[in-house]
């Protein structure tokens, strides 16, 4: 008799996990060291340059909304990395940003916007990828699958710029309405998530949206299978 | 006027707390090896195409590391007399079932050992992909009665209760409406029933799955899809957001063990056999025929006024995956008079794995149950 005890192996939540550890290790953060051997590190090895999309762009958030600010720049030049010590491997697509905003001057919202557009584009790009994932289809097969998923992710993708654009309204006007002011980056990062994903459960209940992301995931499921023809590949 | 007032001066101080809040807290971070998930003691009483069905047994009072065998008798004194009636649980296929015994204290399962209530859980296993042609029926006309049989066989007991929950308890509906006997009372937690309510995503995005398609070219629905779809529900909040919340829980050792416990289930989605997933996806959420009539399970219908026992609705109040309106439309379908709701102001998961809403629910269900047993 014994209690459930589950395995870790391929779990992606653990590699995901043995991940932010080491990138804690990158921050300064903890006791561990390089040396330790984390199980399943390899698995997070495999994984790592699909999950250091994370890391960078909570990152992004923090140092982007920082540059824009009126008279941040000169501090942040100055003192970027003793601010925020990024691991190694992030410190020069970092600083890159920093740069690039420095010389955009775009607003923190307009980051804001950027973050979430380069965030939902991730999760639209994760169902487009399964489109490529088969080989063993003839090219005039995999050409009309992968065309017809990346038709119906340009499609919610436009319901995801317009969803962006009703989230960064109503962060203006819960900007202009708070009771208190908001002083600290934590707070207006949660203010703007809280704002997109009310949009965001707005969106998923349109009809439209439903309509097209049901296309999004129909073609990539199909895309993604090794059936040479289907009678799916001959329906709309 | 815009109330937004950062000081550019203080953002540095700002920026190196948090960097160093979350990596102190994800350094912190406990290791999946060094969870013990899944505490409660359990003994396999059956093993059938890949399902399994435990019994579970409360832990000795005192056990240090929550493992040490014995029956439930001891804990089960401490909180009042042991049901009679085995209560029978049923997960969804989405995710595995051992979230409802994730950690100390965190147990839906151990909470209701301590309540005197006799636990077996029906785990449905992993299917392979030779197990795509398994079917709702597999799953309702045999492996389900296969295990009524054996728990009912295992405890002595004539009759037992049945708890489903999440898409296990439309489940259970589908059970107790096809097959009434031997069940003797009736327990549904965060179900979807009604898939035509307003602002139910999941059932909204899965009306326009071509499930013809996917049956015909998906030998299973690969975990990792479902996953990401989930995911795509909340995006910044579940992508981004939930990880700088990591930098609030430094040195705070039993949110940790949660966050990491859940960060390993949420990852650890298994493959749905497809021809079941299919038809759920058809009948349920783009036909809506458990309300609407006209479901059929191997061809048998499938008809919730057929429900004559006590039926208890557990309902999570902010619930984004299944709107508390979807489960509170079971009301009104069923054939018993004897129906009781009860809701919690948690989300999805909390109703099982909320420390105060597990206590709270495993409490509710022993009390109801108690009084009918």
């Amino acid at each position: 008799m014994s209690g459930s005890g589950v395995s870790g192996a391929d779990n992606p939540g653990d590699a995901w996990l043995t991940f932010l550890r080491a990138a804690a290790q990158g921050l300064g953060g903890g006791a561990a060291t390089a040396t330790d051997a984390e199980p399943g590190a390899s698995a997070a090895a495999d994984m790592a340059a699909d999950m250091a999309a994370v890391w960078p762009r909570i990152g992004d958030a923090w140092l982007r909304a920082c540059a824009d600010l009126p008279g941040f720049a000169a501090v942040a030049d100055a003192d970027a990395a003793a601010a925020m010590p990024p691991p190694q491997q992030l410190a020069a697509p970092l600083r890159a940003l920093l740069a690039e905003l420095a010389a955009t001057g775009s607003g923190p919202r307009d980051w804001l916007l950027r973050l979430a557009a380069d965030w939902v584009q991730r999760q639209l790009g994760y169902w487009e990828q399964l489109a490529r994932a088969d080989a063993t289809l003839d090219a005039a097969t995999a050409a009309a699958r992968l065309a017809r998923c990346q038709a119906a992710r340009d499609a919610c993708a436009a319901h995801y710029a317009a969803c962006l654009g009703r989230a960064a309204a109503a962060l203006e006007a819960r900007l202009d309405s708070a009771e208190a002011p908001i002083d600290s980056l934590r707070d207006y990062f949660d203010l703007w998530v809280d704002c997109f994903e009310r949009e965001h459960a707005l969106m998923l209940g349109d009809a439209d949206f439903a309509r097209d992301y049901a296309a999004l995931l129909n073609s990539a499921l199909l895309a993604s299978s090794p059936v040479a023809e289907s009678a799916a590949d001959h329906d709309g | 006027m815009t109330r937004l007032r950062l000081d550019p001066r203080a953002l540095p101080r700002e920026l190196q707390d948090l960097q160093r809040r979350l990596a102190d807290s994800t350094a912190q971070l406990p290791d999946a090896g060094e969870l013990l998930l899944g505490p409660t003691p359990r003994e396999r009483l059956l093993q059938r195409d890949g399902a399994s069905l435990y019994r579970y047994h409360h832990p000795r009072p005192g056990a240090a590391d929550g493992r040490a065998e014995g029956r439930d008798e001891a804990g089960a004194q401490a909180a009042g007399a042991r049901l009679r009636t085995p209560l029978l649980i049923v997960y969804s296929l989405v995710n595995r079932p051992y979230v409802l015994d994730l950690l100390p204290g965190h147990s839906l399962i151990a909470s209701l050992l301590e309540q005197g209530v006799p636990v077996y859980l029906l785990d449905w296993g992993r299917p392979l992909p030779a197990d795509r042609d398994l079917g709702l029926d597999d799953y309702l006309l045999d492996q389900l009665p296969a295990a009524v049989a054996a728990v009912l066989a295992d405890s002595g007991a004539d009759s037992l209760s049945l708890m489903g929950i999440c898409q296990g308890g439309t489940l259970a509906l589908c059970h107790a409406a096809l097959r009434p006997q031997p069940l003797r009372q009736l327990i549904v937690v965060s179900a979807p029933v009604d898939c035509r309510v307003e602002r139910f995503p999941v059932a909204r995005l899965a009306a326009g799955l071509d499930t013809a398609a996917l049956a015909q070219v998906c030998a299973q629905l690969p975990g990792d899809w479902l996953r990401q779809f989930f995911v795509n529900l909340k995006p910044l909040a579940l992508g981004l957001k939930k990880y700088l919340d990591l930098a609030d829980l430094q040195g705070r050792d039993d949110e940790l063990r949660l966050f990491a416990a859940m960060e390993h289930w949420i990852g650890d989605c298994p493959n749905l056999a497809t021809r079941a997933f299919c038809e759920f996806v058809r009948d349920c959420f783009q036909r809506n025929l458990l309300v609407e009539g006209g479901m059929r399970v191997g061809g048998q219908a499938v008809d919730l006024r057929g429900i004559r026992q006590p039926l208890l609705n557990l309902v999570a109040e902010r619930d984004h995956l299944v709107p508390p309106a979807s489960s509170h439309a079971l009301r009104g379908l069923i054939g018993s008079e004897d129906y009781t709701e009860a809701s919690w102001d948690v989300g999805h998961i909390g109703l099982y794995v909320s420390q105060r809403a597990v206590g709270e629910v495993a409490e509710t269900v022993a009390s109801w149950l108690r009084e009918r047993d």
